[in-house]
């Protein structure tokens, strides 16, 4: 493994942004807002503060302690970690989950970035501008939502070039390394989206009333639409609130992926990673709370008013892809704030999507012994396969719908809890604290302890039952009110008499990605043991 | 916006925004790391379960 120790961070911000860039990403400027206009803002705001604070923070930490122990034995793979610090044969395949999540919803993540390069060349050059133009038609050609296959060519209106380019820019800075590659996009990118996007927050707080005749589509009242209380008691009493709430968290935080475990191994043995991991939380928090929150659904409300906001809230594509295309072209300069709102969301999304490709190339480099060029084709090769399936069959955008349910609904939390469990149960909570505590810039207060062992996983096990019941069992309940069954699409697209053919490949993609990441860790344990067997004890 | 709309703004706001300076203060001004007299007794957990072997 000797070839892959000189790979580090520059230095120990350099860690910090890019666990950043990668938590930043869609869901800050798209997702996030769409689901607190869905559920009413205050007891969203408050149901998505408890989770930060008992998922978010401390599944962090573990993470980022995790990684960095994991780095101290020359291992970055989130199996490699975990079969280094456990030393349990089990531990490796928990660790694989790691592999399987994050390569799986790249797949599907490329295409979403290239729908927002695709988007952010097609308003510079003046497409949206056209009076004519159809915005819901243009996504369903673009995204080839419409019909399986639309979208594959590769002019402007579809989305087949800039799905090329968008893997080669990826696939170019991984090839590049940690540090020239991820750190250096991050370090630029960063700063870059934060300064975009206040300029578009800065455009949408500024458009005051833009149709005299229409006085009560202003910003404040957007503004109020988003954040308005509502009844915070009854509305807190909805599961449903929780579950997105929570799922708002891990989707935007990055965690449960794998992906802080393979980041933080990168740490230097005494580098701090209690500050630098509410660093980097804390700067995803400010995008997402303080730019995505003011930005997206007032600029829609303005516009579009609030029917025409009620009717997209919870839809994040339509609000991001079809609303805000149509309200920039209603404001003034708005083809240059469509070029550069879409611009963001292209850098926002680059730096995740580098994130999801690093833990597959440590895999593949310190389990099978590839080098770097060897373990780039091969991912390469394992993800065009994914995108290209997600790409062409995109009618109703069934493949990413699925992949996106399975994978980034229900293993993330089940890899969540399993790497909380470990930290807390399987290494021992004052032990994780305390190799936590190594190198702390910040103290790490005790109350953490049965915040990480207990509450943590209670929360995340409560949570994840009401999403089983909710969203694959289909029972709608809510505390005070009468309870609906509604038959969940995602069972019923794979199980009895209308089952969708494009769903269940999707699903029998995912599962021969679980069995290859299996034998894979499992052919790597041997090799692994025997480099640790060489390490002094 | 009603009252309660600025007050849910106002402190999410505050928070994220405050924790985030908190945050970048401590890391361009804080001292670092802490002395480590008191975690010279850890050690990873395969290390110990090694010495366990040997016993």
């Amino acid at each position: 493994m000797s070839h892959r120790l000189h790979e580090a961070w520059s230095g120990r911000l350099g860690a910090i942004l890019a666990v950043a860039g990668s938590a930043v990403g869609l869901g800050n400027f798209i997702r996030f807002p769409a689901q607190a206009a869905q559920y009413g803002g205050g007891a969203f705001m408050l149901a998505y503060f408890v989770s930060f604070l008992v998922i978010g923070i401390p599944l962090c930490w573990s993470e980022w302690t995790l990684g960095r122990m994991g780095g101290r034995s020359g291992f970055h793979s989130s199996a490699g970690v975990l079969h280094a610090v456990l030393r349990r044969p089990w531990a490796k395949y928990v660790g694989a989950l790691g592999f399987i999540v994050v390569t799986l919803i790249y797949t599907y993540y490329v295409c979403i970035e290239a729908w927002c390069l695709g988007y952010a060349v097609n308003a510079a050059a003046g497409t949206f501008n056209a009076a004519d133009l159809d915005f819901g038609a243009f996504f369903g050609r673009f995204t080839g939502a419409g019909e399986n296959g639309a979208s594959v060519g590769f002019g402007l209106r579809e989305m087949g070039l800039f799905l090329v380019l968008t893997f080669a820019l990826n696939f170019f800075f991984i090839y590049r390394g940690v540090s020239r590659g991820i750190e250096w996009v991050c370090r630029y990118a960063l700063p870059a989206l934060i300064l975009l996007a206040l300029v578009i927050l800065v455009r949408v707080l500024t458009l005051g009333t833009p149709d005299p005749a229409k006085p009560d589509q202003n910003v404040l009242n957007g503004l109020g639409f988003l954040w308005n209380p509502g009844n915070v008691a009854v509305d807190l009493l909805n599961p449903q609130l929780w579950l997105a709430a929570a799922s708002q968290v891990f989707f935007s935080l990055s965690i449960g992926m794998g992906v802080i475990i393979t980041y933080a191994s990168y740490l230097k043995p005494k580098d701090d990673v209690v500050l630098s991991g509410l660093t980097a939380a804390s700067a995803n928090e400010v995008c997402e709370v303080g730019i995505g929150g003011l930005m997206t659904i007032p600029a829609a409300y303005v516009f579009l008013g609030a029917a025409g906001v009620a009717a997209l809230a919870g839809k994040t594509i339509g609000l991001g892809f079809i609303a805000l295309p149509q309200v920039f072209t209603q404001m003034p300069g708005g083809q240059l704030f469509a070029f550069l709102y879409f611009s963001l969301l292209f850098l926002a999304a680059i730096t995740s999507s580098l994130s999801m490709l690093q833990p597959g190339i440590a895999l593949l480099e310190e389990g099978l012994g590839l080098r770097r060029r060897a373990s780039v084709t091969t991912l390469c090769a394992i993800t065009t396969f994914g995108a290209v399936f997600v790409w062409y069959f995109s009618k109703d955008l069934k493949a990413l719908d699925t992949i996106d349910f399975w994978i980034a609904n229900v293993l993330i939390f089940i890899q969540a809890t399993m790497i909380v469990v470990i930290f807390g149960w399987v290494i021992g909570i004052d032990r994780g604290l305390a190799e936590a505590r190594r190198g702390a810039r910040i103290g790490l207060p005790a109350i953490w302890g049965p915040v990480i062992k207990y509450l943590c996983p209670l929360y995340l096990g409560t949570i994840f039952a009401l999403f089983l019941v909710n969203k694959v069992v289909g029972w709608n309940f809510r505390f005070g009110a009468e309870a609906k069954f509604i038959r969940s699409d995602y069972v019923t697209d794979l199980v009895g008499p209308d089952v969708n053919p494009v769903a269940i490949a999707s699903v029998a993609i995912i599962l021969a990605l679980a069995v290859a990441s299996f034998v894979i860790v499992r052919v790597s344990a041997r090799r692994w043991d025997e480099a640790l067997a060489k390490q002094k004890p | 916006m009603t009252l309660g709309g600025w007050i849910t703004l106002t402190l999410s706001l505050g928070f994220v925004l405050g924790l985030f300076v908190w945050c970048l203060r401590r890391l361009f001004y804080g001292r670092s790391a802490p002395d480590e007299k008191h975690l010279a007794h850890i050690e990873l957990v395969h290390e110990e379960d090694r010495r366990k072997k040997r016993r």
